[in-house]
């Protein structure tokens, strides 16, 4: 009673909560996680009150988990010892498009519904995911280094500066950010990443599910949006073959966004008019296409388009690849509409894209590298089809990393979540596929749920250093206890 | 011999007696390294050890911890800070660990601590790729250049150093291992972050700990792709050069005269995201380029010359373009940069195509050449923070003149990294060396200003700007006494 109390004196009543009922919303997510209520929900409008709150809970000694956004996927956001659930949603401002900078600093609570609606306005365009919910945070796809459709070098180290409570209550702001009169009363424009003094407090921050501290705001980059794109769809039978043209097309560093799908995902994307379309489409689609958006630049739009297109056939040609469609079959008009989608959020009133077919979706997904891509799709599949499920119904993606160096890798196994057999399937699928995978070298580098003591278990010196180092930001283990390997 | 005799003999055993020397004429050799004076505070080491791997490294800290002796590493002895500060430290010389492994596909290097950029670089060339050549020199290590700094004008297309680093094999100051990235998994080098929170954070802020940490044994570093024509050597000391492909490069030098279009411009160039390398050039630099060979009485006397000439708010911007994959995008590049030029007002002159400090291994710190005293402010900030802070800058110098000697407001450097999201504003200023406390208390002038004025530096004070910088020094002070309980590894 006396922590509600404390909650309603520094967020107001309307803002906190202890109802069975509001705290159940805060327990599951989109993942099969297991489900965990907290103890209260508080809704903090400001820097101020994450900052008192947070006080109250390492004075109280009670967990705190903060969650920005209407959705989740991982099952990061769930309380797992209960506590405090410190849901950012109102602090949903765009606090600024440095436009000089290219870049737009934002508050948890922005999705990428908003900014992908407003960067237009300014010529600009987000550094997103591949079509993400639209309910999702800004924030949080960066903070969790979500891999970013366009893979060029410039754009990596996509999130700048970062204002967080620290576990203990300071407020501390990252990179340049941290000198005196940021934002309106200082020379610096916070967008240098490094420090203050020898320690890097983003890459401690980043990819830390909230155990680490509560990002208040943070400045991330944008680019320029093309004037106008050409799009180009390659169909493969062999993912090796697509691989190869990325190598080439990247080492050139043509086009903007770039990815390889299976029929599966593309599919699921473009279908209009469910189950008909998407079912046809499957059939219809290549077994993997290759992505390409060409984009006209800031200047002499056309003359780069020309030259990129140049580039690619020359890829090709070393391939022996004889034509580069700009079109897919039964979907006119795709390729002018592709990269408007690929620059904006899932459309809010469409199921998304991963729940679709099913209902619910699990991902397994990893680094690795292009030449790697298709060994795990091997193995993928052969686990799904040990644990039964229909290994063609698994999608699958494939993100290039800065210019072809490495990959995202993505396995997405749409299920029924109605159903407690495919339920139960999926949940030792999904842990059995990210077994296989670390065994053949994938690489987890932002763990959830069971994954997570995989990676650390094997994972030891890095292990070990992580718990000190959380042991000294958080002495009390009071940002969000029982993630990762705290 | 200071070494405790036991420790000593431990030591031998670990690396080979070969390997090992408290030689006193050994171990004053080792004292000083290259690119720092030699000062009060660069101690002569108790003794000198050459470990051939990781394993050996990390024995030899151990010992150290055992007997509570300072330990310093170094690597190609080409460094601004990596010497003994204490009495009797170990010095441990890393350029025995100079292995070089290269996925070409995948394009990234796995290097050793003794592996310089120049030997990276050669290996680099014959592949049709290449790395990065710092501004202090292609003798200098990979490795350490990347942990502590790693920053070059082509950084325009391919970012900082802090972005290259791919996994990182570490020994931590009490032996420890820690391996990151993908690397604390697998034998495999190619993710750096992770898994987690992302532990290369306690490696480098801005700028690394310059072995106050621990010694990081091995690295990946990204590389990147080049023509596979092959870059023939011109010329001969003081006036080498490459010849670049003609058909593939282009550099241009672009006059303006009001710094505010030269700016504006580098933001276009951005934002039109071409280009290999963008950057002012102060035409201290230039002269100091152009008078290579002659010494320092040749510098100051042709400066002296030309430097009145130079007109207020005059700015220079030099351009490489980069026809990445083909001629046509040369072509392509070319005329957008013509294009804003012309929007902008400025003045382009083709310069020769060849390459003199960005692939080949560039000879370091001209500003050497030049003699007396130099100091130099660095800050990473935005285009727009290098502008403004320079100004500030020059407003000091001006207080500290004639001691401080004449520049012409010239020599303030905007290099901008990752297509314009960030800017290396680096402002040199020289003074005789009799005149050194002047440039110190410049120095000082400019941080004070610095820390009261919002202004960013990568080098900061910890007494001036711990307090208003989120105490930061605290929390390194907390991390370093988690992970050097006995206060061993490159003490201050």
């Amino acid at each position: 009673m006396q922590i509600k109390q404390a909650l309603t004196k520094i967020v107001g009543a309307e803002n906190v909560s202890d109802d069975p009922e509001a705290l159940l919303s805060y327990s599951k997510d989109c993942s099969l996680s297991t489900p965990r209520a907290p103890n209260y929900v508080a809704r903090p409008k400001n820097t101020d009150e994450v900052q008192k709150v947070v006080k109250l809970a390492n004075e109280s000694r009670i967990p705190v988990v903060p969650c920005s956004s209407g959705i989740h996927f991982y099952g990061n956001t769930i309380p797992n010892l209960g506590g405090i659930m410190l849901d950012l949603g109102r602090m949903n401002r765009i606090l600024e498009f440095d436009l000089y900078n290219k870049m737009v600093r934002v508050e948890p609570g922005v999705t990428w519904g908003q900014l992908q609606s407003e960067a237009p306005k300014h010529k600009m365009m987000g550094l997103g995911p591949l079509l993400p919910h639209p309910l999702k945070s800004v924030l949080t796809s960066h903070l969790e280094r979500e891999p970013m459709l366009i893979p060029k070098f410039e754009y990596a180290g996509s999130m700048v500066t970062i204002e967080a409570v620290l576990p203990d209550g300071e407020v501390f702001r990252t990179g340049s950010a941290c000198v005196p009169g940021f934002p309106d009363k200082s020379l610096a424009e916070g967008v240098n990443p490094g420090g203050p003094g020898y320690l890097s407090y983003n890459w401690l921050l980043q990819g830390a599910q909230g155990t680490m501290g509560v990002v208040t705001w943070a400045k991330v980059k944008l680019a320029p949006r093309p004037k106008i794109d050409k799009t180009f769809f390659i169909p493969f039978e062999q993912l090796e073959d697509a691989a190869q043209l990325v190598y080439n097309v990247q080492r050139r560093m043509i086009g903007e966004e770039c990815l390889i799908l299976n029929s599966v995902n593309l599919a699921a994307i473009l279908t209009k008019k469910w189950p008909q379309d998407y079912d046809n489409l499957r059939r219809i689609l290549a077994p993997w296409t290759v992505i390409l958006v060409s984009g006209g630049g800031w200047r002499r739009p056309e003359e780069r388009i020309e030259y990129e297109e140049d580039g690619l056939r020359e890829a090709a040609n070393e391939l022996h690849i004889p034509e580069l469609p700009t079109s897919l079959p039964s979907l006119p008009g795709i390729e002018r509409d592709l990269p408007g989608m690929l620059r904006n959020a899932w459309p809010e009133k469409k199921t998304y894209w991963k729940f679709a077919s099913q209902g619910a979706c699990q991902d397994v997904f990893f680094y690795t590298t292009l030449n790697r891509a298709s060994e795990f799709v091997s193995v993928m599949s052969q686990v799904a089809a040990e644990n039964g499920y229909c290994i063609d119904d698994i999608g699958f993606y494939v993100q290039p990393m800065e210019y072809g160096r490495s990959c995202h890798f993505e396995c997405n196994f749409p299920y029924n979540p109605g159903n407690p057999d495919d339920v139960a399937m999926i949940y030792n699928l999904h842990a059995e596929a990210a077994e296989a995978a670390i065994d053949m070298g994938g690489y987890f580098s932002r763990p959830y749920g069971v994954v997570a003591d995989m990676v650390y278990d094997r994972a030891a010196s890095y292990t070990t250093a992580l718990k000190k180092v959380k042991q000294l930001f958080d002495p009390n283990n009071i940002m969000s206890p029982g993630r990762l390997c705290f | 011999m200071s070494i405790p005799r036991e420790a000593y003999q431990t030591l031998q055993s670990i690396v080979g007696p070969e390997w090992v020397s408290d030689d006193p004429a050994i171990c004053e050799a080792d004292r000083y390294c290259s690119l720092s004076s030699p000062s009060d505070e660069q101690r002569r080491p108790g003794c000198s050890i050459e470990p051939a791997s990781t394993e050996e490294v990390q024995a030899i800290v151990k010992v150290a911890n055992r007997y509570k002796i300072p330990y310093v590493c170094t690597s190609t002895f080409y460094s601004a800070g990596t010497y003994a500060r204490k009495d009797d430290s170990i010095l441990i010389d890393l350029k025995r660990m100079n292995e070089i492994e290269i996925d070409e596909k995948n394009l990234y290097a796995i290097v050793g601590p003794g592996v310089a950029f120049s030997a990276l670089q050669a290996d680099l060339l014959k592949r049709g790729l290449i790395t990065f050549v710092p501004g202090c020199g292609g003798n200098s290590s990979v490795l350490a250049n990347t942990v502590n700094m790693g920053d070059a004008p082509i950084g325009w297309r391919y970012g900082l150093g802090y972005q290259r680093l791919l996994g990182v094999e570490w020994v931590l100051p009490d032996g420890e291992m820690l391996k990151m990235g993908s690397l604390s998994m697998s034998d495999d080098y190619f993710w750096g972050e992770g898994p987690g929170p992302d532990l290369r954070g306690l490696l480098r802020g801005c700028a690394g700990h310059q072995s106050r940490l621990g010694i990081v044994t091995k690295i990946g570093v990204k590389i990147f792709p080049f023509v596979s024509e092959e870059l023939e050597p011109m010329g001969w000391a003081f006036h080498s050069f490459m010849k670049l492909p003609p058909n593939r490069f282009k550099w241009y030098n672009i006059r303006f005269y009001s710094r505010e279009d030269a700016i504006n411009a580098m933001f276009e160039i951005g934002r039109s995201e071409i280009g290999l390398v963008v950057m002012t050039v102060p035409p201290i630099f230039r002269s100091v380029a152009r008078t290579r060979g002659v010494g320092c009485g040749g510098f100051w006397e042709a400066w002296k010359e030309n430097g009145p000439k130079i007109k207020p708010n005059q700015e220079d911007l030099r351009v490489l373009l980069y026809g990445i994959g083909s001629d046509k995008r040369l072509e392509y590049e070319e005329k957008v940069l013509l294009d804003i030029v012309k929007d902008f007002g400025g003045s382009p002159r083709e310069a020769p195509c060849r390459d003199e400090t960005n692939f080949m291994a560039a000879d370091a710190i001209c500003a050497n050449v030049v003699g007396g005293r130099f100091s130099s402010e660095v800050s990473y900030e935005s285009i727009n923070q290098a502008v403004r802070y320079s100004r500030v800058v020059n407003e000091i110098t001006e207080k500290y003149k004639p001691r401080i000697l004449e520049d012409y407001g010239t020599t303030n450097w905007v290099c901008p990294y990752e297509l314009g999201y960030i800017a290396k504003m680096e402002c040199l200023r020289m003074s005789s060396v009799e005149n050194r406390d002047a440039l110190d208390k410049w120095h000082d002038d400019v941080h004070k200003f610095c820390a009261t004025g919002g202004g960013s530096t990568i080098f900061p004070e910890d007494e001036i700007f711990g307090p208003v910088w989120g105490n930061y020094p605290e929390k390194e002070a907390k991390i370093r006494a988690l992970f050097d309980p006995n206060h061993v590894s490159a003490p201050q």
